[in-house]
């Protein structure tokens, strides 16, 4: 039987967030969250090169940041 | 080469004062969100805007906001009267800010930060109430998933 889930999980699976990802960060030491976001932060960084490379995009025009 | 993870590491090694805010903030409480930035809450002056320039000084920062890209070891000549400094260096962005808006002053956030440790070094993390009322306040729909995130972290981290 699945635990029932506090108001704060419930409204976040609604909105589609993956609650079982989230806590397996949970999980992680800091140094070990910044890694893994600097390798997802690489991946995205590639995969949007590639996209601009092979739809013409220059580089700078498609940067984007909090 | 852009690495967010080497621009912590200069910074945590350098002795500026400050407070992690933003989106790696929430990433550091857990939130699975990619951010593309650091953003910090530095107390504004002169003194500070100086050690930031020695420090990002080999990385060659720029005002990203500038059209023209001005230099941020060269400009502005004036440090007094600064607010918040919009940085893009060889290691990525860095947006630095001398308050959070609708939250607080440098000191009102750093008084209530908490303390966390990156490489062996003590880094000040903006509190997690105060990092879900800036989110708020931004309120894009990206913050809008870091708010949610953020608020199952502030649960577990009260068990």
């Amino acid at each position: 039987m699945q635990p029932r889930l506090t108001r704060a999980e419930q409204e976040a699976v609604d909105y589609g967030i993956d609650l079982n990802l989230l806590l397996l960060n949970l999980e992680l030491t800091v140094q070990q969250r910044i890694e893994q976001h600097q390798r997802a932060l690489d991946m995205v960084n590639e995969l949007k090169k590639n996209f601009d490379r092979l739809h013409g995009i220059p580089p700078e025009s498609s940067q984007n940041s909090d | 080469m852009e690495s967010l993870l080497n621009l912590l590491k200069i910074l945590t090694e350098s002795d500026i004062d400050f407070v992690i805010i933003g989106g790696f903030a929430a990433m550091i409480y857990g939130s699975s969100q990619v951010t593309q930035d650091i953003d910090l809450c530095i107390a504004m002056n002169p003194e500070n805007i100086e050690k930031f320039r020695k420090t990002l000084g080999p990385y060659h920062p720029v005002h990203r906001m500038t059209p023209q890209k001005l230099s941020f070891l060269k400009h502005p000549e004036e440090l007094k009267g600064i607010k918040n400094l919009y940085v893009k260096t060889d290691l990525g962005v860095l947006d630095i800010l001398g308050e959070l808006p609708g939250v607080g002053s440098y000191s009102e956030i750093a008084s209530r930060a908490i303390d966390t440790e990156f490489l062996g070094h003590k880094v000040k993390l903006v509190s997690i109430d105060d990092l879900i009322k800036s989110k708020k306040i931004v309120g894009r729909p990206k913050d809008h998933a870091t708010v949610l995130e953020l608020n199952v972290i502030r649960e577990r981290l009260k068990k």
